[in-house]
């Protein structure tokens, strides 16, 4: 049941490193000073959603919507 | 001292209606208030008495020849600053809007109290973007070195002070309910979807609801109808002042007592007790996916605000204050996978409580709003008997956001003060689209309890 995530070892791959890259990626170019912190909050999100890898989603849908309907504008 | 501005709005709607009490003098006596609590409060951001008056006496002038639009007709509002209200700036309390210009249209639901009759006194201080609990620099009324609660911080001191009789509040993961809580007034938030969020600046666009703050549960409803454009078919205070007798309701146990400040704890279990003593079945309940739910609120709503605020982090994040900045920043790298995970967690979550409900035919489910009272503006934590301290950011919305993730009703109403004399909130829990079942239980309780009649010092000092 649920996805086997070592949440300790999830987290303690998050450093100040990985983010500098990651935030590269993302076009957020961090200053070095702002590393530590960045580096705590994302372990911190992290660790909180640690709750929802216990879960079994396997036959789960996501819970968002897609409406194919056009508007009335589009239609003419 | 007790004015017009301390009326609850059905006594103040009745009065106007009977020519008792005119628009221009309830308006005279809010701006009244707003001098005396400004200096203290910091509530609100801008404030237009020239244009609330002008509106006061036309409202005035349509009562003269037997216009009236209803309950909201002449009352004075304080309009949450992520909400659109033409001509003024929407700002956010953020640098990065420092320079937006005056809005050129009223948000749906502020132009569904303007067309009400609302007269809007300003715009009330929010955390910034709503993405957070402090909403500096506004302080609570109850003791001016604390601060309001937050996001709608600001309109929920200004209800409770009296300078404001209702107030526009959003709630993505807990904005109205924990203000409320905070400052002693009540706050309702609706059934995700219920009102049109046009025109208010997004947090998290699949968990954000639009709801009012005010004096009683009565009122909220009447202001909720007219936000969300409800007519004949659908009624907020539609079952108000009947009895609770024989209505099945559930304390919820697990989780939202696991970490608490005692004195919240006692007040939630006193009210459970009052309910009882009203007719209402009340019994213990235990919700093991709230947990689940509170995360799956919380990534949702950390990861969508990245996106809203995506091109702003990366080309101007000095403008940002240092706290949204850094969780934009961080939440920035969390990866899609986990948000789509949290995306199936929050269907768990549904699912789990409309089967908690079913099976124990609860009419409602109540709660403690938040784990903690009032913490002072030098001290932004939660102390707990442990010796355990908590960040109010998490303490103030950690039994509030699994209702998020849930699309539930929530109403959040006044159920005691701590030894402190601060205020201590209760939430009041419905199926979807059950506003009125919820305000119908919350108004009994609230009236048994009278603590709406409490005013804050700030009102006498």
């Amino acid at each position: 049941v649920g996805r086997t995530i070592d949440i300790a070892r999830t987290v303690g791959a998050i450093d100040e490193s990985l983010v500098e890259k990651l935030g590269i990626i993302q076009g957020l170019n961090f200053p070095a000073e702002r590393l530590p912190a960045i580096t705590q909050r994302l372990r911190d999100l992290h660790a909180l959603a640690a709750d929802l890898d216990e879960l079994d989603l396997d036959e789960v849908a996501p819970a968002s919507t897609f409406d194919p309907s056009w508007d009335e504008d589009a239609r003419a | 001292m007790s004015e017009p501005c301390d009326l609850s709005l059905v006594d103040a709607a009745k009065l106007i209606a009977s020519r008792g009490l005119s628009p221009v003098e309830l308006t005279q006596s809010a701006l009244k208030r707003v001098e005396h609590t400004e200096p203290k409060l910091h509530a609100f951001v801008a404030i237009d008495a020239d244009r609330a008056l002008a509106s006061a006496k036309t409202l005035e002038a349509e009562l003269a020849t037997g216009t009236h639009r209803g309950p909201l007709h002449g009352i004075p509002m304080g309009v949450k600053d992520i909400f659109d209200l033409e001509g003024v700036p929407t700002r956010c309390n953020s640098c990065v809007r420092a320079d937006a210009g005056p809005a050129s249209r009223d948000a749906k639901s502020v132009a569904n109290a303007r067309a009400a009759g609302a007269v809007f006194l300003g715009k009330t201080v929010t955390q910034e973007f709503a993405a957070g609990v402090i909403s500096d620099p506004a302080r609570n009324p109850w003791d001016p070195s604390r601060i309001p609660g937050g996001s709608s911080g600001g309109s929920g001191a200004s209800v409770a002070a009296g300078s404001t009789i209702a107030s526009f509040g959003s709630d993505t993961g807990g904005s109205i309910r924990n203000p409320a809580a905070i400052n002693g007034v009540v706050g309702l938030k609706p059934t995700f979807g219920a009102v049109d969020t046009s025109g208010v600046y997004p947090l998290s666009w699949s968990l954000d609801t639009v709801g009012p703050l005010a004096r009683t549960v009565h009122d909220a409803a009447l202001v909720l109808n007219v936000f969300a454009g409800w007519g004949d078919d659908r009624d907020a205070a539609a079952e108000i002042g009947q009895s609770i007798a024989g209505l099945r309701i559930g304390l919820l146990r697990s989780f939202f007592f696991d970490r608490l400040q005692p004195e919240i704890a006692s007040a939630v279990e006193a009210a459970a007790s009052t309910l009882t003593s009203l007719g209402a079945e009340v019994i213990d309940v235990d919700w093991p996916e709230a947990r689940i739910a509170r995360a799956a609120s919380f990534v949702i709503n950390r990861v969508e605000g990245c996106e809203v605020h995506a091109e702003a982090i990366r080309a101007t994040p000095e403008l940002f204050g240092e706290e949204l900045r850094l969780r934009l920043e961080s939440n920035s790298l969390y990866p899609a996978t986990g948000f789509i995970r949290a995306q199936k967690a929050r269907g768990i979550a549904k699912r789990s409580i409309a089967e908690l409900f079913t099976r124990l035919r609860l009419d409602a489910v109540i709660a403690p709003t938040s784990a903690g009272t009032a913490a002072p503006a030098n001290d932004l934590t939660v102390a707990y008997p442990d010796g355990s301290t908590e960040p109010v950011n998490l303490a103030y919305t950690r039994l509030t956001m699994p209702f998020n993730a849930t699309g539930q009703p929530v109403v959040a109403v006044p159920c005691g003060f701590d030894s402190l004399g601060l205020p201590i909130g209760m939430q009041v829990v419905g199926r979807p689209h059950a506003e009125a079942r919820i305000c119908r239980i919350a108004h009994a309780y609230e009236q048994a309890a009278g603590w709406f009649r409490r005013r804050p010092p700030i009102i006498e000092s």
